[in-house]
Order: C-alpha cells, then structure tokens, then sequence
C-alpha cells in the first residue's frame, strides 16, 4: 500500500488587527554547532512540530552570541520554497557580518564557519501576539546550515573591511521552527541558558 | 567580596551618571557582574551595555540583600527547571540555582540528573528516589515518542 503523507493547510488566512506582523530581526541571536545538540533530548511540541520547547546540548557545549550593529541586522536572511521532482523543501538563509579581521576570529571563528554544520536562533521582531511564540526562531535543526559565501572585501561600505558570511540550510521541510516553552518568559530563560557552560 | 562591599562598589558607579566609563570602572564591572548575577558579563554592540551591568547589579543586590550563592550544580546548556510541582513552577537557570534548590529538586526528581552536568558526589541516588517521578517535567518522555514519529500532520490539533 503506498505510504502518502498529507500536506494540507489548516487555517483561514487572514490577520488580527491586534497581532499585526512586524518586519526584521532583533540585533542579536546565537549560533551553535550543529554536532553538539542533544537530539535525543530534544523535545517538540505536541501540537505543532514546527515548535522545539527543549533544545539542549550537549555536556560542556554551548551557543555563541551573534550580535549586530546597525538598523537591519542579519540583512539578506530569509526562507524560501525549493521546488523539488518528487517534493518541494524550503532553503533558509542566515546572513551576518563579523566586523572584525584579526587571527583570533579568523581561527576560532571564520575558519570554523567554512566547514563546520551550524543551527542558528535568531530573534524576530515579530514576538507572535500574546503568547510570545513567534520570538525566536531556529534555522539549520532539519539539515544544518552551511557556509555559501564568506567573503572579506576590504573596501565594502556594508562590512567596513570585516567578514560578510552567508548560511545556507537546503532542502528543510519546515518553513519555520521556533523555540517556545509555555510562555515568553520560560523561552527567554531557556535561550539564554543555552549560552551557558559550566565554569 | 562582601554584600557592603559590592552595593557600595555599585552605588560608587551609579554615581557616575551616564558618563563613560574608564578601562579601570569597566574592568571592576566585568568582573562584578559574573560574581552578583551568576552569568558572564558579555560586551554587546550596545552603547550603555556597562551602565546597563551597573543598573542590572544594583537591582540585584537590593533585591536580593545579599551575595549570590556559590552553586555546586550546574545544568547543561538549553535546560531549565520550570516544574509545577516544584516551588510552584518558579523558573530556575543557572543563574539563580543555588544548592538548596538542585539539592530539593534531584532528591524529588532523581531521573533529571541528566539535566546536569555538574553535581557534587554526595548527591547519590538512590532505588527509593528513582521511584519518585513527576508528573509534570521538564523533558516528557511521551513528546519525545510524539516527536520522533511526528510524519503524520493528522496528530496537529
């Protein structure tokens, strides 16, 4: 018997007058390594599987701060639909400047951008009404984001001689993911916890 | 350092209103911050991100009206405890986990020692204590099950 997944929609589309969508991403998010999630530990919502309302990771691991300065952090990042043969997947992209060129963000970081797997969490403007669970939303946990571009121009008004990087998650089957546990208040303490290690 | 020593230090860089501060103020806040708020202090692109520190410690201490407490445990990054059951789901991360409160919820809830990845040995556990299992935890074993096998989107409400 062949084996069909649905793929339906759900929801009248249309918009609340009191959760009007609000473009742009907050100035900072974080960015980890994809090999050190526990996935085992991760947990989804019941309801909805584009929600994660525990991601972990693992013993002595932790999330990087990526912070950005200027008017419209993360510029260039978006999700888009891939139109496959047999099913279509959605590409997401993270785009972030480093302003910085020195031999430490060149060994601890650039260099580990060009090769390594990473899941990223940024913040949204957008919190998601009420409830908060729009916040923050996590690119790279279905397949992992790659570097595509990583490009050091020395005379780039946009970078000021710093590094321009571009991920690239291919082939996703979520449009989105989000981080949310109960209520905004619980997700922020979780997010930030993820930024810890034991000292 | 002391409670007085650390309200007076912060009460001193209060006082310097919204001036900048010089290498020598931001290096005692860098190295206030983590022993009174229990996280690192991180420089961000903000412009007041010290002041920000100073106003965040000052409120801490009064709030508090004492020292942070040195905590044996620590939890591994991404977990949490917001328990029901547990101090009526008051929310605790690292930094403001204190002994008492690892110490109360691992001897309530044995199974979490996962959740940690540091835990001082005289904290055993022990058959008595894994039989103890809350009903409301942090990671629930049932969404886990739902998770992975979550292909079907009949399961959505």
């Amino acid at each position: 018997m062949a084996n069909l997944c649905e793929s339906i929609i759900a929801k009248d589309i249309a918009f609340s007058c009191d959760e009007l969508a609000t473009k742009g991403l907050e100035s900072d998010g974080i960015i980890m390594n994809r090999g050190d999630i526990d996935f085992a530990a991760t947990v989804f919502d019941t309801n909805n599987p584009n929600v994660i309302k525990t991601l972990v990771l693992k013993t002595g691991k932790r999330a990087y701060e990526v912070v950005q300065a200027g008017n419209t952090p993360f510029t260039g990042t978006q999700s888009a639909l891939e139109v496959g043969t047999y099913r279509n997947t959605f590409t997401h992209t993270v785009s972030f400047v480093v302003l910085a060129n020195d031999p430490e963000t060149s060994r601890d970081f650039i260099d580990g951008l060009a090769n390594g797997t990473f899941v990223a969490i940024l913040r949204n403007k957008h919190k998601g009404g009420n409830t908060g669970d729009g916040e923050y939303q996590i690119y790279g946990y279905s397949q992992g984001l790659v570097a595509n571009e990583i490009t050091n121009d020395k005379y780039s008004e946009d970078t000021d001689g710093g590094w321009l990087v571009n991920l690239q998650e291919t082939g996703s089957r979520f449009s989105a993911m989000f981080l949310f546990n109960t209520d905004a208040t619980t997700t922020e303490a979780a997010y930030e916890s993820l930024k810890e290690v034991a000292q | 350092m002391t409670y007085q020593e650390a309200l007076d230090r912060v009460e001193e860089l209060r006082g310097h209103g919204k001036a900048p501060f010089s290498i020598e103020q931001k290096r005692l806040i860098a190295l206030m911050y983590p022993e009174i708020l229990g996280k690192p202090f991180r420089r961000t692109a903000c412009q007041r991100c010290y002041h920000d520190a100073v106003i965040e410690m000052a409120v801490k201490l009064r709030k508090e009206q004492k020292m942070r407490e040195k905590c044996d445990y620590h939890m591994r990054a991404g977990f949490i405890i917001r328990c029901g059951d547990f101090d009526g789901g008051e929310i605790y991360t690292n930094a403001n986990l204190t002994n008492d409160v690892a110490r109360r919820y691992l001897e309530r809830f044995p199974a979490k020692r996962v959740m940690f990845d540091r835990i001082p040995k005289e904290t055993a556990e022990t058959p008595e204590q894994a039989t103890k299992e809350p009903t409301k935890q942090v990671v629930q074993p049932s969404e886990k099950k739902t998770a992975k096998g979550r292909s079907n989107r009949n399961e959505r409400k």
